[in-house]
């Protein structure tokens, strides 16, 4: 380890690596730190990437030139196209990943990218002068740097819990992080989460007959945006149920389950809740659908998604033994849930930089998301950001009608969250255009922007601009320019076709959306001044007052996007600013375009 | 910066009355209301709000009235500014000088609704109370006043977010198939149809018509009585009204004018246009009260036309009904009295106007027979003009909000039913979910926006 480095990112999970890599490739020194080798970027609870909301994700990561989307390409072994029956806008790619391979691969794209170091330390203290990061106290030892980015997943104070069960650690007992309090010093505001995983089973101990077979899918592309990905053998996947039975022994022990007991404080995930959480929420579903998935190819252990359970280890073996195919199950890693500290995301800004501390950045599960996908996007966004502002290059910012990944980070930077958050759908009002299959046409621009675009990308892309463009304005069938076409041009060539006709699907509703996305961007591009002055604005109300002065919007989009806002405070404040804009109309014509180009040098 | 003025207004309707209420508000309230009233209690107002008994006198010391002073200071007051009141003697003068007084103390006479405005800018209400607020000023019917009574109790309001939570179930329901794809779909869970969303339309087309009876109830409508001269159009007038307003005499083509006056019927208040008789004639002061009877005829919602016994309706009768085609008609026979009495029969000379859907009533506007079967003809013709055919108001607003939604359910009924991508069917709940939001003010678009400065004039 030297003396100082550019950019120092804490923490190897899913977030981590992409924020490293992501720095290291716009040209910054980075040091990543890691508390053990073996757990970069490790599936601690379900080994699989992709799902409604998700999938989209990760092609956009890819299309950014993040890593995440080559690597499950890679390291896949069984894949499927979810929602194939619905509209393209919802259709997701759902893929288990070889959980083994995958770290390796991960590891190797680390190790093999320039200006990167990888260190196994805790770091201990981040030092912050005058709102400003100076350095880093790793290993005792004073380490300099510009910016910090904060990806530690849950191992900020950690605290695992089985039944009565409880220790101090994060996943797989590794140590908690002690680095809260020094932040807390800082006036940064914590929350505190919990999650949980199911048990995993001995794979020879199952009875596959009793359960549904769902083999996998060949698919015509994965999550990479520019390479087809290999044919390959795929492991299958089961589909099995709780009963009554199992939820009489729910029932029977809730009073030693850690999160009905008191135990565990923190606030659970409400899209993916416990097993134990199902059962009383739903006390009227007679079942509850269980997948047993792979964890590596031709592994010893398979994963139970959907039993995610912090119940004592005697229930889980009562409980595993009631479900069809699993009656002879051996547990070889019990089911645990983990409490944990993250940081109250609404102190970001969009950059997902901390607004009262230069230099500091934070991404993943630490910031109450959770899922490797939307830990792996916000670790590109902070990491690219982080370097772009050590070079004093405008920021990387993605809006909500641009990306699923935009929709995440607005998300998390304007609204916060009370739970650990989950991408949906749902989540995006702009759903039938951010698609997974047109997330390069989104995004790969701004990857060439601002430098993240690797030669291959930039070729690939440039050739489906080319193919796009015959497509849309050539006649139908334009077959005579196929033949000179390589394998991979094909494949492009393919995907281009399949998107101009999704398009088409949707047909006058997408543009319903373009029209609303612009009135969106209208209000995004109605600039507050810089200096408004909130306080003297009567017609609000204080408590508006109070977080406008707090969170300092730049856009009246994003003061409408602050909870607590009402629509009469947002009329109010455009109001005063129309009043203030009225004597001296020139003045602020040039205060709001000054700060328009300085955000756009 | 520039602070808002202080404005005054009565706030009780001009006319005798036992008391009348002067209200003042802005950041002068208090200093007008100390230099002009006179307390009996000692330090008043005392904050946060305050009431005594007192005297209102002139600046130099001239006793005007006495009175109950009232003080509430801002935000929580009703327009979220300081207000003070004064509550004096009910009176068309007195109230008037104590708001001369406190005009030349500093304020300025209020617009029409401007409390209402300042409240709605101060965040004290929401959009769709504000405008219930104004609607119920304007009442002046009694259906009407309890028509917007409801409207500031909320039970419109409430309504709407009824509407809205059935529109966000329907779309939760949709967006869970989507977003969990893999769930067990069990009947608890069953796919949102066509029945549902039909449903919801349903309940919108209720509250557009709620809107549209509304709509008549405040702002009332034209009718215009025609016919030839000497029909007794104006007697019919002043049966209707109840008044002598309009000259009556023997001489036809007395009414020279249109005289127009508003009658409560059955709850709505309806502005009656008596006009010249219309017919050829010679005389041209006369021919000039024709061209704006006609003209009237035109601008109103209904027709009533009268033709009368012993004639009955004769052929030019017909040629004059004709020419109203389209318009929503009552055709008035009066002089019931009248009938039978040449000893011809009584359909001799009676022409069936052919309208469909066009009742004849039968009238003496002399012993007042058949009024109140007119009164129910000319309601219902009145009741089944759409509403929101009436330019302007926050009730176009609101049906315009309502229509937009009923579109947007049509829509997602329409992608159902066509097995289109359900992701679509999401985006027109939606967009109808949104509409009712407009409708709410939970949502501040651009156009809304654009309405409340428009009709509030603010920013001038």
């Amino acid at each position: 380890m030297r003396k100082g480095y550019d950019v120092i990112v804490i923490g190897l999970g899913h977030a981590g690596c992409e924020a490293a890599l992501a720095a290291a490739r716009l040209g910054a020194d980075v040091l990543a730190l890691t508390l053990r080798r073996d757990s970069i970027a490790r599936m601690s609870c379900n080994p699989s990437i992709g799902g409604p909301g998700k999938s989209q994700l990760v092609r956009e990561i890819d299309a950014l030139g993040g890593e995440m989307g080559s690597a499950a390409d890679d390291c896949y072994i069984h894949v499927r196209m979810l929602n194939s029956a619905k509209g393209p806008a919802v259709r997701a790619i759902r893929a288990q990943i070889d959980k083994a391979s995958y770290q390796a691969r991960m590891a190797a794209a680390l190790e093999s990218q320039p200006g990167l170091e990888v260190a196994e330390a805790e770091l201990e203290r981040v030092h912050i002068e005058s709102g400003r990061v100076t350095g880093a106290t790793i290993r005792g030892e004073k380490v300099s740097c510009r910016a910090v980015v904060l990806c530690s997943g849950t191992y900020l104070g950690g605290k695992t819990y089985i039944g009565e069960d409880v220790r101090e650690g994060g996943p797989e007992g590794f140590p908690a992080s002690a680095l809260t309090p020094s932040l807390l010093d800082e006036g940064i505001r914590f929350m505190r989460f919990k999650t949980g995983t199911s048990p995993r089973i001995a794979s020879d101990s199952i009875d596959y007959g009793r359960m549904e077979l769902q083999p996998g899918e060949d698919l015509p592309y994965c999550f990479s945006n520019i390479r087809k990905p290999l044919k390959r053998d795929q492991e299958d996947c089961w589909i099995t149920y709780t009963n009554e039975r199992t939820h009489a022994i729910i029932g029977d022990n809730i009073d030693r389950a850690p999160i009905f007991s008191g135990l565990i404080k923190g606030v659970g995930p409400r899209y993916c809740p416990s097993i134990e959480a199902k059962v009383v929420r739903f006390a009227g579903k007679h079942r509850h659908q269980l997948f047993v998935e792979p964890i590596t190819r031709g592994g010893r252990e398979k994963y139970v998604a959907g039993l995610a359970t912090s119940l004592p280890r005697d229930v889980q073996d009562r409980i595993v033994r009631t479900i069809p195919g699993l009656e002879g199950a051996v547990i070889t890693k019990y089911g645990y849930a983990i409490e944990y500290d993250c940081v109250d995301p609404s102190q970001l800004d969009h950059r997902l930089g901390f607004r009262h501390i230069e230099g500091l950045f934070s991404a993943g599960q630490s910031n109450g998301s959770s899922g490797y996908e939307e830990a792996a996007a916000q670790g590109l966004v902070a990491g690219a950001n982080a370097a772009l502002w050590i070079k004093g290059c405008p920021p990387l910012l993605i809006g909500r009608d641009q990306a699923y990944i935009g929709v995440l980070v607005d998300d998390l930077v304007m609204k916060g969250t009370d739970e650990p958050y989950r991408m949906l759908t749902a989540r995006a009002e702009y759903r039938l255009a951010l698609r997974q299959d047109n997330a390069d046409m989104r995004l790969t621009s701004e990857a060439v922007r601002i430098g993240l675009a690797d030669e291959a990308r930039k070729a690939a892309f440039e050739k489906k601009l080319k193919f796009k463009e015959a497509l849309t304005s050539g006649p139908p069938a334009d077959t005579g320019s196929e033949a000179g076409l390589t394998e991979e041009e094909m494949w492009l060539m393919q995907c281009v076709k399949e998107s101009l006709e999704l398009d088409g699907i949707y047909g006058g509703y997408i543009e319903k959306e373009r029209r609303m996305a612009a009135a969106f961007r209208r209000l995004e591009q109605q600039p507050i001044p810089e200096g408004a002055d909130y306080k003297s604005m009567y017609r609000l109300s204080a408590e508006a007052r109070e977080k406008l002065f707090e969170r300092r919007p730049s856009s009246i989009g994003e003061a409408y996007r602050i909870p607590g806002i009402s629509p009469s405070d947002i009329a109010a404040l455009i109001i005063h600013l129309r009043q203030e804009a009225n004597p001296d109309g020139r003045r602020l014509q040039g205060d709001i375009e000054g700060r328009l180009i300085g955000d756009r040098r | 910066m520039e602070r808002a003025d202080t404005i005054a207004a009565i706030s009780t309707p001009h006319g005798v009355g036992g008391v009348a209420v002067i209200k003042i508000s802005g950041p002068d309230s208090k200093a007008i209301l100390e230099s002009c009233f006179s307390p009996a209690k000692r330090r008043f107002p005392s904050p946060p709000r305050d009431v005594s008994f007192g005297r209102v006198h002139t600046a130099d010391g001239k006793f005007i009235d006495e009175a109950v002073g009232l003080f509430f200071e801002g935000p929580r007051s009703y327009t979220g500014e300081d207000v003070a009141e004064l509550q004096c003697h009910g009176g068309t003068a007195v109230a008037r000088a104590i708001l001369t007084e406190v005009i030349s103390r500093g304020a300025r006479q209020a617009r029409a609704g401007e409390f209402t405005r300042r409240a709605l800018m101060n965040g004290k209400m929401p959009l769709i109370k504000a405008e219930a607020t104004l609607a119920i000023i304007n009442a002046r019917t009694e259906r009407a006043r309890a028509m917007a009574s409801d409207l500031i109790g909320g039970s419109y309001e409430m309504e709407a977010y009824e509407l809205k939570r059935g529109i966000i179930d329907a779309l939760a329901k949709m967006e869970a198939r989507l977003d969990w794809p893999d769930e067990l779909m069990d009947e608890e869970t069953a796919a949102v149809d066509a029945s549902s969303i039909a449903d919801l339309e349903g309940k919108v087309r209720g509250m557009i018509e709620e809107q549209s009876r509304g709509r008549l109830l405040i702002d009332g409508l034209k009718v215009a009585i025609i016919g030839r001269p000497n029909m007794g159009k104006s007697s019919l007038l002043n049966r209707i009204l109840g008044m002598d307003r309009a000259m009556v005499s023997e001489i036809p083509g007395t009414t020279r004018d249109t005289v127009e006056e508003t009658a409560n019927i059955e709850g709505i208040p309806i502005r009656f246009a008596d006009t010249a008789g219309i017919g050829s004639t010679d005389d041209p002061l006369i021919e000039a009260g024709v061209q704006r009877a006609k003209k009237a005829a035109l601008t109103s919602a209904v027709v009533v036309y009268v033709a009368a016994f012993p004639q009955g309706i004769t052929e030019e009768d017909v040629r004059e009904i004709r020419r109203l085609e389209g318009k929503p008609l009552v055709i008035a026979l009066n002089k019931s009295d009248l009938k039978g009495l040449s000893g011809e029969r009584v359909n001799s000379g009676h022409q069936d106007p052919g309208i469909p859907g066009c009742e004849v009533i039968e009238v003496s506007a002399k012993t007042g027979s058949g009024m109140k079967e007119l009164f129910r003809a000319i309601a219902e013709k009145a009741s089944s003009i759409g509403g929101h055919e009436q330019e302007g108001g926050y009730s176009a607003r609101w049906i315009s909000c309502l229509e937009g939604c009923l579109a947007s359910l049509a829509r997602a009924k329409g992608a159902l039913a066509t097995k289109a991508p359900p992701e679509l069917a999401c985006a027109d709940l939606r967009e109808a979910a949104y509409a009712i939001g407009e409708l709410l003010g939970d949502t501040t678009t651009d156009d809304v926006l654009d309405v409340i400065f428009d009709k509030f004039c603010i920013g001038k």
